[in-house]
C-alpha cells in the first residue's frame, strides 16, 4: 500500500521551522561557563526531529546537515567536545542553511549545493576538531560515543531521558508551549507544565472566528429585543442575560485560539542582539519579560520588522560604547529590554535601552533645518515624536545599522497599518524607551456610531481623542473655511458631509458634533451631525464581492441587520486635503 | 451539453433570460446602505446572512423602464468570479430549457444592452427572450465593480 507522503509535508516544515527556532534559542542563551545539559539534549533532540523527518520525505540536504549536527552536538552532550562562542558561530550559521533549504524545499526551489557543501564542510571541521581531542583521552575507539546507557548502534535515536509522549515524530500532535520555548531555558521539573496542543488548519480557525463574528451580530440584535421586552417576561431577560454572557466568554474563548504568544517573534531577537552587539563592539544583555503575552496571529508576523528596527536604534543610537559608558559611571555591559503586557484591549511592547537617550537638542535642530517646526521651542513630548518623520535623521555618521532616516516612519507606518501606537519617552544620559500600542484583535473592535446626512458611520474608538458641541467662540473663519480652537490649538475641520454627502444639508459647527481624531501624531476635527453611541463591531470586507471604496476601511452588521461603513479617519484627511488643494487650483484659474 | 437551464426575468417589458448556474438565490428587494460617491446604479450594500452584498439596479444603468421599488421587487444574487452580487430585476418568471440551436444571433442595435454582453436572441412560447451573457456584463468596465485596480488608482491621483 503506498501512502502520500505529500499531505504531511506542511507539518514537517512548520514543524522543522519551530525547531531549528529552538534551537537558535538555546545556541544564542547558551553559556560556556553555565553548561546546562538538559539544554544541550532539547538542541539534540530538534536536530534529530528534523533528520528524522527530512529522512523519511527524501529531503537529503536536510538530513546530511542535520546528521552532522547531531553528532557534534552528541559530543558536547557527552562532554567530549566544548561549545565555544566560535563554533556557536558555525552552528547559527548551519542554522540559516537549513532554514534556506527548508524554504527551497517547500516552494520547489533548486537548492543552493554551493552554500550546503560547504555548511557540511564546516561541520565536518567542527567533528575533526572535537575526534581528535576525543581519541587521545577515550580508551575505547570504537565505541566512544556510547557510554550512556544506549549501544553504539542506538547513539542516534532519542536520548533515553525523554518521555514517549514527547516523540517528534508524531507528525500531528506534538507536545510543546512556545512560551516555554521561550528564552528561559526549561528544566525538567517545568517540563511537566507543558501543554498539550493540536495542529488546526489556520482557515478553520478564521472559519469558526466568522461564524463567532456573526453570533457577536446577533447577540446585538437580541440585546436589543432585551430592551424592548417588558418587564414582566422575566424567564426571557433572564434567558437573553444568559445567551450574552456566554457569547462574550465564547468570543474570547475563539478569539484567543489566534492568539500566539510574542515569544515567537522575541526568540529571534537574542541572535540579533548578538550580533550587532559585536558588530559595533558594544556589550549589551538582553532581557526579555512578558513574552508570554498573546497577540493575534495576522499581527504578530508584521511586528517583526518595527520591533527590529527599534532593537537596532537603541543598540546603534542609544546605547554607549563600554568604555564610555564607564567613564560616566554606568555598568560596561547596556540593557535592552524587550517588555510586552496586555493592558485592557491592549497590548504594550516596549524596547528599553539605559544609554544616552534621545538628543533633544539635536532632534530639533535638525527639524527646524529641515523646516518641520517653525520654533525651537518644544516640549519633550512634542520634540520625541519629530523623528517619526520621513527623512529624519540625527545619526552623525550612516552605518548599515541606521541613520540614512528611512525607518522610523517605516516603523510608525507599519504600526498604525495594525491600528497601533508608537510612544517614546526619553532621559538624557538614563536611556529611551518606545512603546508600541496595538489592539487585541484586530477582527472585533469597539466603534463609535455617528449619523451623517441620515446614514450611521463607525469611527474606530482608538482614533477618538473627544468629542464635542463647539462654542461660538471656538470656531474660526478663515476665509470659507472653518477652524475649531480647542484649548490654544488650531484644528482643522474634516466635514464628514463634504466628502460623503455633498447633497445633504450639512449643519453648522455649532449645532453639530466635534469629534478630535488622532491619525499618526495628527490631530484633526470630525464633523459629523451627532453621535449615536459606541458599540462592538465586527470588520467585514467590502472588497471581498464589491471592492474598495474611498474613505472606507470596512463594513459591519448593525443590530438591525443593516449595513454601516467604517471610515477609514487617515483617508478623510487625505481626501479632504486633496479637496482643498483642487480647490485653490480652480481659483487660480478663475482668476 | 447543447441544452441549458435559464432563469428568465423581467427588466420593464423585456424578458431576459440568465445562466442558471449563476443565480446564488432569489430575494425580495430591502433596503440597501448607500455607497457614498458610487454610481446610481449600485443601490449600495446589504447583509446577506453576514456577507455584505453588492445591488446593482440594471433598469438604472441601461434606462430600463422604471426604477421603482415596492413589495414585488426582486433581487436576483448571482455567483460572479467566487463574488456575491445582487441585481434588482422587476420580476423573475421560469426557468426554461434552450436548446442552443434555437439561438439567433442577437441585432446589432434594438436591444437596451450593448450586444457584447448577449449570447442571442430566442422564442419561448412566441415570446422573444434576451439570453443575456451575466457574466461578462457584471465583470464589464460599463458595470465597473471588478475594474478596482483602475478606479483604485485613479482616486488617488
Amino acid at each position: 500500500m503506498s501512502v502520500d507522503l505529500g499531505q504531511f509535508h506542511d507539518v514537517f516544515f512548520a514543524e522543522t521551522r519551530e525547531h531549528i527556532q529552538d534551537m537558535e534559542a538555546l545556541f544564542v542563551s547558551y553559556q560556556p561557563e553555565n553548561i546546562e545539559l538538559e539544554s544541550i539534549n532539547r538542541v539534540f533532540r530538534a536536530a534529530h526531529s528534523i533528520k528524522g523527518g527530512s529522512g523519511m520525505f527524501g529531503f537529503s540536504a536536510l538530513t546530511d546537515l542535520t546528521h552532522l549536527m547531531e553528532n557534534f552536538l552528541d559530543l558536547v552532550r557527552k562532554e567530549k567536545a566544548e561549545l565555544t562562542s566560535a563554533k556557536i558561530d558555525t552552528l547559527l550559521a548551519a542554522l540559516d542553511v537549513l532554514s534556506v533549504t527548508v524554504d527551497a524545499y517547500e516552494n520547489n526551489e533548486a537548492l543552493d549545493n554551493s552554500v550546503i557543501s560547504e555548511c557540511k564542510q564546516q561541520l565536518s571541521h567542527l567533528l575533526d576538531n572535537c575526534e581528535h581531542l576525543e581519541q587521545a583521552d577515550t580508551d575505547f575507539g570504537f565505541f566512544n560515543t556510547d557510554d550512556s546507557d544506549d549501544f553504539g548502534f542506538f547513539a542516534t535515536t532519542e536520548p533515553s531521558t525523554d518521555s514517549p509522549s514527547n516523540e517528534p515524530h508524531d507528525l500531528h500532535v506534538h507536545v510543546a508551549t512556545l512560551t516555554e520555548e521561550s528564552t528561559n531555558i526549561s528544566t525538567p521539573a517545568n517540563k511537566q507544565a507543558m501543554q498539550q496542543s493540536i495542529r488546526v488548519n489556520t482557515d478553520k480557525i478564521d472559519n469558526l472566528i466568522n461564524i463567532m463574528g456573526e453570533l457577536v451580530i446577533a447577540d446585538v440584535m437580541l440585546q436589543q429585543v432585551h430592551c424592548d421586552t417588558p418587564k414582566e417576561h422575566t424567564q426571557i431577560h433572564r434567558a437573553l442575560e444568559l445567551i450574552n454572557a456566554n457569547i462574550r466568554d465564547m468570543q474570547d474563548a475563539v478569539m484567543s485560539m489566534r492568539m500566539m504568544p510574542l515569544s515567537f517573534i522575541f526568540n529571534r531577537f537574542p541572535r540579533l542582539l548578538r550580533e550587532l552587539a559585536k558588530e559595533l563592539n558594544k556589550e549589551v544583555n538582553l532581557d526579555i519579560t512578558g513574552a508570554e503575552t498573546e497577540i493575534d496571529k495576522g499581527m504578530i508576523e508584521q511586528l517583526v520588522d518595527p520591533l527590529t528596527h527599534l532593537i537596532r536604534n537603541s543598540i546603534d543610537h542609544g546605547v554607549e560604547l563600554p568604555s564610555t559608558r564607564e567613564e560616566i559611571g554606568k555598568p560596561r555591559s547596556a540593557t535592552v529590554t524587550l517588555a510586552a503586557q496586555q493592558k485592557g484591549s491592549y497590548i504594550y511592547i516596549s524596547v528599553i535601552d539605559d544609554g544616552m537617550g534621545l538628543h533633544k537638542q539635536k532632534i530639533l535642530e535638525t527639524a527646524y533645518a529641515n523646516n518641520l517646526i517653525k520654533s525651537m521651542d518644544l516640549s519633550d513630548e512634542d520634540t520625541w515624536p519629530l523623528i517619526l518623520q520621513p527623512g529624519f535623521s540625527t545619526a552623525t555618521t550612516v552605518t548599515n545599522i541606521s541613520g540614512r532616516g528611512v525607518g522610523m516612519d517605516v516603523v510608525v507606518k507599519n504600526i498604525e497599518a495594525l491600528g497601533g501606537k508608537l510612544d517614546i519617552i526619553s532621559e538624557s544620559g538614563k536611556g529611551a524607551t518606545f512603546t508600541i500600542r496595538l489592539p487585541l484583535t484586530m477582527a472585533i473592535i469597539e466603534g463609535m456610531k455617528v449619523a451623517c446626512a441620515g446614514q450611521t458611520y463607525i469611527i474606530p474608538m482608538h482614533n477618538i481623542v473627544e468629542s464635542f458641541r463647539p462654542t461660538k467662540e471656538q470656531v474660526k473663519t478663515i476665509t470659507d473655511d472653518y477652524l475649531i480652537n480647542i484649548r490654544e490649538q488650531y484644528l482643522p475641520i474634516v466635514a464628514l458631509h463634504d466628502l460623503l454627502h455633498p447633497e445633504a444639508y450639512k449643519p453648522h459647527p455649532e449645532e453639530s458634533i466635534m469629534m478630535i481624531i488622532e491619525v499618526g501624531h495628527k490631530r484633526y476635527c470630525l464633523h459629523v451631525d451627532n453621535l449615536l453611541g459606541q458599540q462592538q463591531v465586527v470588520i467585514k470586507s467590502l472588497e471581498k464581492n464589491y471592492k474598495a471604496v474611498p474613505c472606507m476601511s470596512g463594513a459591519t452588521i448593525m443590530a438591525d441587520g443593516s449595513v454601516a461603513f467604517i471610515l477609514d479617519v487617515e483617508q478623510l484627511a487625505l481626501q479632504t486635503l486633496q479637496r482643498t488643494k483642487q480647490q485653490l487650483q480652480h481659483e487660480a484659474v478663475d482668476e | 451539453m447543447n441544452n441549458q437551464e435559464y432563469l428568465t426575468f423581467v427588466l420593464g417589458k423585456e424578458t431576459y433570460a440568465l445562466d442558471i448556474l449563476q443565480v446564488k438565490e432569489i430575494c425580495s428587494y430591502e433596503p440597501t446602505t448607500p455607497i457614498a460617491n458610487a454610481p446610481e446604479y449600485v443601490k449600495g450594500v446589504i447583509n446577506l446572512r453576514g456577507d455584505i452584498v453588492p445591488i446593482i439596479d440594471l433598469r438604472v444603468k441601461f434606462g430600463i423602464g422604471q426604477a421603482c421599488y415596492n413589495e414585488f421587487t426582486i433581487v436576483i444574487m448571482l455567483n460572479i468570479e467566487n463574488r456575491i452580487i445582487g441585481i434588482v430585476v422587476d420580476e423573475v418568471s421560469d426557468v426554461i430549457h434552450i436548446n442552443f440551436a434555437d439561438i439567433q444571433p442577437a441585432p446589432d442595435f434594438g436591444v437596451a444592452f450593448d450586444n457584447a454582453y448577449l449570447r442571442g436572441l430566442t422564442e419561448v412560447q412566441d415570446n422573444m427572450v434576451i439570453i443575456v451573457n451575466i457574466n461578462k456584463l457584471m465583470t464589464s468596465k460599463d458595470i465597473g465593480i471588478f475594474a478596482q485596480m483602475e478606479i483604485a488608482a485613479g482616486a488617488t491621483t
